[in-house]
């Protein structure tokens, strides 16, 4: 089954939140994904909520690499709510940042906040 | 993070975008609220009017200047509104708002930290919500056995049992819980809306028999006030609440219509003092009927308008000692806050604003309150106004007031109208405009009152 996405835009956050597993054929729909979060507008940060997502084919790394590559280009990127197995094999396989990935949606909205404050 | 239950909407007001955009998100994706983001303290203050149950988070520097009136806002119409700030707040917190309505937290707080905050604000309303007060007084005036059971409060969260359904409350167990200092006692919130339709149905019953005494009218009258007082506090002026406290209407106009001397209703009333609003306010309900009969004014909607009136006029104050100041001096010189002096002298317009929410309310009503604390030279409040821009009715109603206020500062039993008409003649505070008038007719029927 594709993956599916959901935009939740405010003025200056969108949060994307991803559901199924992500495999080759999903390239499409994370290309769709990025044009609507265009459309959308522009963003100071991009909040990427996996909770939904199962697993990543290994044939799908590449595509969610040039995902990340694309929101980065729009904003600050911010992924949260991986599962356990799922950002263990991620960052195994290089395709994850440290520094952008929060346990929960509230950890990343609150790292928002202090780098505001700062 | 633990739901709050129920259905919740929360207001927003940030200066900061981004910080707006964080909380909405985090209020919409972790509790499912429905929020509403607000660009200025005028539109807060619409939107709690909206919706009063909502949960209020802002920055108290974009509240600013609009912190009291936003605080007189929930006191008056929005009492389950809870607000949450932001940023350097003590200092501007009114006194008397307490943890449970409003809370202040510092600018570093985390999100985190908010967000729970928020969640145990919300989880003590709804137990605040599942009980309601009531007197002690009030349950005594029952006179029958419970059907309901009785608790005590201990804290914001913990209530005990203390009476069973079926048990007595009669004077032993009302001197019981009295001398323990109790002055309250209370209730399940569907008992206590089933106690309010006993109360209707028996204000009912008194009004409409003529065999009804003086005595029981001004005794159920100032149960319903209780109720009144109570449930405004928990539900607002809904209109439940309203009808309770029109029964209390037709039992002023009960007395109202019979042959009684004033004397004599002042003399009952007198006998039945109490807490300073409830017996303010039952007194000067009826008072202001009995004046308007004296004076030939004797319709439905004279009545009606008086004495809602009347049981409108402190309600959005709440406390006695709030209460219980008269003149712009007295509120000046007293040790209350900033805040609280501009709660008082606002409150005649607060007291509008509520007969406002009553559809049907002649705007008579409003203007009653609004003048209530005005005075002849102009040196009352809140707009200062003199005897030119008093209606005749607002001019009943203040020396009605006035009246109850002097009674309630003499010793019981000690009140005389006479010797109250010859100081007010004697230091001429009714001699012109409308004033005038009503005091001259009062004056004339002064030997029969």
């Amino acid at each position: 089954m594709a993956i599916e996405y959901f935009l939740n835009k405010k003025s200056e956050i969108c949060v994307v939140s991803l559901s199924g597993k992500l495999d080759a054929s999903d390239a499409a729909v994370l290309e769709q994904c990025m044009v609507s979060l265009s459309e959308a507008g522009k963003f100071r940060y991009i909040v990427v909520s996996m909770a939904g997502i199962q697993g990543c084919g290994q044939d799908a790394g590449r595509h969610f690499t040039k995902f990340q590559r694309a929101i980065r280009e729009k904003g600050n990127l911010l992924i949260c709510q991986l599962q356990a197995g799922v950002e263990r094999d991620l960052k195994a396989r290089g395709l994850l940042r440290d520094d952008e990935v929060e346990r929960d949606l509230i950890s990343a909205l609150t790292k928002i906040v202090s780098r505001e404050k700062r | 993070m633990s739901q709050v239950h129920g259905k919740q909407q929360a207001i927003l007001l940030f200066p900061n975008q981004l910080v707006s955009d964080v909380y909405s998100i985090a209020l919409e994706s972790v509790y499912g609220f429905p929020v509403t983001s607000c660009t200025s303290p005028e539109e807060v203050i619409r939107q709690i009017r909206a919706q009063p149950e909502a949960c209020l988070i802002a920055d108290s520097t974009a509240l600013g200047k609009a912190l009291p009136e936003l605080f007189q806002a929930q006191q008056s119409f929005a009492r389950r509104t809870f607000i949450l700030l932001i940023g350097d707040t003590e200092a501007g917190l009114p006194r008397g708002a307490t943890g449970t309505q409003i809370k202040a937290l510092p600018a570093t707080v985390l999100l985190s930290d908010v967000l729970a905050e928020m969640e145990k604000a919300l989880s003590l309303r709804e137990v605040g919500l599942r009980y309601c007060r009531m007197s002690l007084k009030t349950l005594l005036a029952r006179n029958e056995r419970l059907h309901f059971d009785v608790y005590i409060k201990l804290g914001d969260e913990k209530y005990l049992k203390v009476l069973n359904a079926e048990d007595k409350f009669e004077l032993p167990e009302f001197e019981r819980f009295q001398a323990k200092g109790v002055e309250h006692l209370y209730l399940l919130r569907g008992d206590f809306f089933s106690v309010m339709d006993d109360l209707l149905k028996k204000a009912h019953a008194l009004s409409s028999s003529p065999s009804t005494t003086e005595e029981e009218a001004i005794h159920a009258s100032s149960a319903i006030f209780d109720l009144v007082q109570n449930a405004f506090h928990v539900e607002g002026f809904t209109p439940q609440v309203r009808k309770l406290a029109e029964s209390s209407i037709s039992l002023a106009v009960h007395c109202a219509k019979r042959k009684t001397a004033l004397s004599l209703l002042l003399s009952r009333l007198d006998e039945s003092r109490g807490s300073y609003i409830n017996w303010h306010t039952t007194a000067l309900s009826f008072i202001c009927c009995k004046m308007a009969t004296l004076l030939g004014w004797e319709s439905d909607s004279t009545f009606y308008k008086i004495s809602l009136a009347a049981i409108l006029h402190d309600l959005p104050l709440g406390r006695d000692e709030l209460a219980a100041l008269q003149t712009r001096d007295e509120v000046m010189k007293s040790g209350l806050s900033e805040t609280e002096k501009v709660h008082v002298l606002k409150h005649p317009i607060d007291a509008a604003r509520l007969a406002a929410t009553v559809e049907e309310t002649a705007s008579d009503v409003g203007f009653i309150l609004e003048q209530h604390h005005e005075r002849q030279d102009g040196g009352g409040f809140p707009a200062m106004l003199d005897h030119k821009d008093i209606s005749p009715i607002s001019a009943l109603f203040i020396i009605s007031h006035d009246i109850v206020n002097t009674m309630f500062k003499s010793p019981p039993q000690n009140f005389d109208i006479q010797n109250f008409l010859d100081d007010r003649d004697e230091q001429q505070c009714y001699t012109r405009g409308n004033y005038g008038k009503v005091f001259r007719a009062l004056m004339e029927a002064r030997d029969s009152l």
